[in-house]
């Protein structure tokens, strides 16, 4: 039962917040016996009853879920979590360790099998049936939230161009949500990027550049790394162009930029990103 | 507050349904299909257990289920927090607030109770010395009381830092519990981390408006370490720019290299486009007298 590991944790929070159990269970959130009982573990709580409890010490919902000694924690944030290390530091063996519900191991496998891998590298790499798998949830889903962002953001160059219309067409219509960081390829804007990407790995210019705009048009003035990663995509679109002076100074002003804010892993991470992309780009 | 057990019921529902799902197909989750419709249905609550065996099933994060879901909150504290910890990100937040904040402020004073007091202190200045002091005490008394912060102590503490209730000469007491991270700690405790960059991080511009060279760069040493900034550009142009800041003001640090910082940062923010970026810099290089057209010559 779940409750015997948040019981616990509830307790040690409110511990080193100093809070009192009267102070805890005040508001009428519970009875002390009650709170007594579920600090052992001993019993059951809704979820309406647990929040409340929460209020009285100041801690909020994500963070009694977050915490890192929890056995039950959700397998959709691990898988996020798990696919950003692997493109931060190039090490995919943590991926081998989420588990996920049945349902979606096909395509959980799939994307796990091709994330370090290069776009064209990814469209070969992927199977018939796994292409259908990938393609089936994107088409099945009216709303996309991180699940769905995730598998369009890592193998959208696999999706056939109707898929991707489609996709292009629902991410349009949702209102765009960001900010959790080990969560941003999970992001609309991530989604969208992956299938401008592919618009440019066509040789589509003309579709890149509209779909560059409408993500120009969505950013707020904060969204700094969106805006970054936005140039990036311009650099490939010029680079796919033959305009390969112009291409090389925006991949050296992207690298200077993350350089100079001292930020290793995005360093990283865009340096191996560019070394399987412009060998596939630039050749033509 | 959420006062009936119909708000989560309707997340829920709204979930399920984004992800093309139906009821039966959530069987793995050893929930039966009756309790999962009374729950949508509003006609009764759902175990912690049975919610999070739901929620794999979906399948959906968390942070989507609890904050972004459908708009709503699923309990007034996550939902003030959030819109709290959002004040300090966006740049006009003091003046978007400042009527309502102030309204509120006088509502949750009369209350008398520590708690609505707190939150009172922390939207909007009194203009009041005497309750100014009170505040204080009393702010002071519960983060000196918590040892291990969560995101409401930081917010808690950026937030009184900006109304005036606290001031950076409460900082060093505060110190032992304002620094302390852990570099293990990663991911889903998000929220907390960057509430802790950010808390930072305004009190580094403390420390470097009362031209505290000490304190800053401790706190500077500090906020540097924080896992949570990486891929941040937005606290990482913050830090950087005190950091050249730094260099080109602290008697006896290398001017050289902090105008060339300086200089570098100017480059990469109009290479973005970040005009409040630019205009930062910009007075940065007028305070300290650095030209931002000419690259530092070497020696």
């Amino acid at each position: 039962m779940l409750e015997s590991e948040f019981g616990p944790i509830y307790r040690d929070f409110r511990v080193s917040k100093g809070f009192s159990m009267r102070e805890a269970s005040d508001n009428k959130a519970a009875s002390i016996q009650f709170l007594s009982q579920f600090e052992r573990g001993n019993t059951r709580i809704g979820f309406v009853r647990l929040g409340r409890l929460l209020e009285n010490i100041h801690v909020s919902m994500e963070e009694l879920l977050a915490v890192r000694s929890l056995r039950s924690s959700n397998w959709l944030d691990w898988w996020a979590f798990a696919l950003d290390y692997a493109q931060r530091t190039g090490d995919a063996r943590m991926l081998s360790h989420v588990l996920f519900p049945e349902r979606v191991e096909r395509v959980v496998r799939a994307v796990n099998r091709v994330i370090l891998l290069s776009p064209l590298q990814r469209r070969n790499e992927l199977t018939r049936v796994e292409k259908f798998a990938l393609t089936n949830i994107v088409n099945r889903s009216q709303h996309y939230g991180v699940f769905v962002n995730l598998i369009i953001t890592h193998t959208a160059i696999a999706l056939p161009a109707s898929v991707r219309r489609h996709a292009i067409a629902t991410l349009d219509r949702q209102s765009w949500w960001d900010d959790v960081l080990y969560l941003r390829p999970g992001t609309s804007f991530s989604a969208m990027w992956a299938l401008a990407e592919a618009e440019v790995y066509m040789h589509n210019s003309n579709k890149a550049k509209d779909l560059m705009q409408l993500m120009g048009q969505h950013l707020s003035p904060s969204d700094l790394y969106e805006r970054l990663t936005l140039l990036a995509l311009e650099a490939e679109a010029d680079l796919a162009q033959g305009l390969t002076q112009e291409a090389d100074k925006k991949r050296a002003d992207v690298i200077a930029t993350l350089r100079v804010l001292d930020d290793h892993s995005e360093v990283r991470r865009y340096l191996a990103h560019t070394k399987l992309v412009w060998p596939e780009l630039g050749v033509k | 507050m959420v006062e009936t057990i119909g708000d989560f019921g309707l997340m829920f529902h709204l979930t399920r349904v984004n992800s093309g799902l139906h009821q039966r197909e959530l069987m793995g989750a050893g929930v039966a299909v009756q309790t999962v419709s009374r729950f949508e249905n509003k006609r009764s609550d759902l175990s912690l257990s049975s919610v999070i065996s739901l929620l794999q099933e979906v399948p959906v994060t968390m942070h989507e289920f609890l904050i972004t879901s459908t708009g709503t909150f699923p309990d007034s504290f996550d939902e003030f927090l959030q819109y709290v910890g959002v004040l300090g990100v966006t740049r006009d937040a003091d003046e978007q607030i400042a009527g309502f904040a102030l309204r509120c402020r006088i509502l949750y004073a009369m209350t008398k109770n520590v708690e609505w007091r707190m939150r009172a202190a922390m939207l909007a200045s009194s203009g009041d010395i005497k309750v100014q002091e009170q505040e204080r005490k009393l702010v002071l008394s519960y983060l000196m009381r918590v040892d291990d912060w969560t995101s409401y102590e930081f917010i808690l503490l950026r937030r009184t830092l900006c109304t005036g209730v606290l001031l950076w000469q409460d900082i060093p007491q505060l110190w032992p519990r304002l620094h302390r991270f852990n570099r293990e700690e990663h991911r889903m405790n998000y929220t907390r981390q960057r509430m802790q960059l950010v808390a930072l991080l305004s009190v580094a511009d403390l420390f470097m408006e009362a031209r505290d060279f000490e304190w800053l760069d401790k706190v500077l040493t500090v906020t540097r370490q924080l896992p949570v900034r990486s891929g941040d550009i937005c606290a990482e142009f913050h830090l950087r720019a005190l950091e050249a800041e730094q260099l080109l003001l602290c008697p006896g640090a290398d001017h050289r290299s902090g105008a060339k910082l300086l200089h570098e940062l100017y480059h990469s923010a109009k290479f973005i486009g970040a005009p409040q970026i630019v205009a930062r810099l910009e007075a940065i290089s007028v305070a300290t007298g650095t030209d931002l057209r000419k690259m530092p010559q070497k020696v």
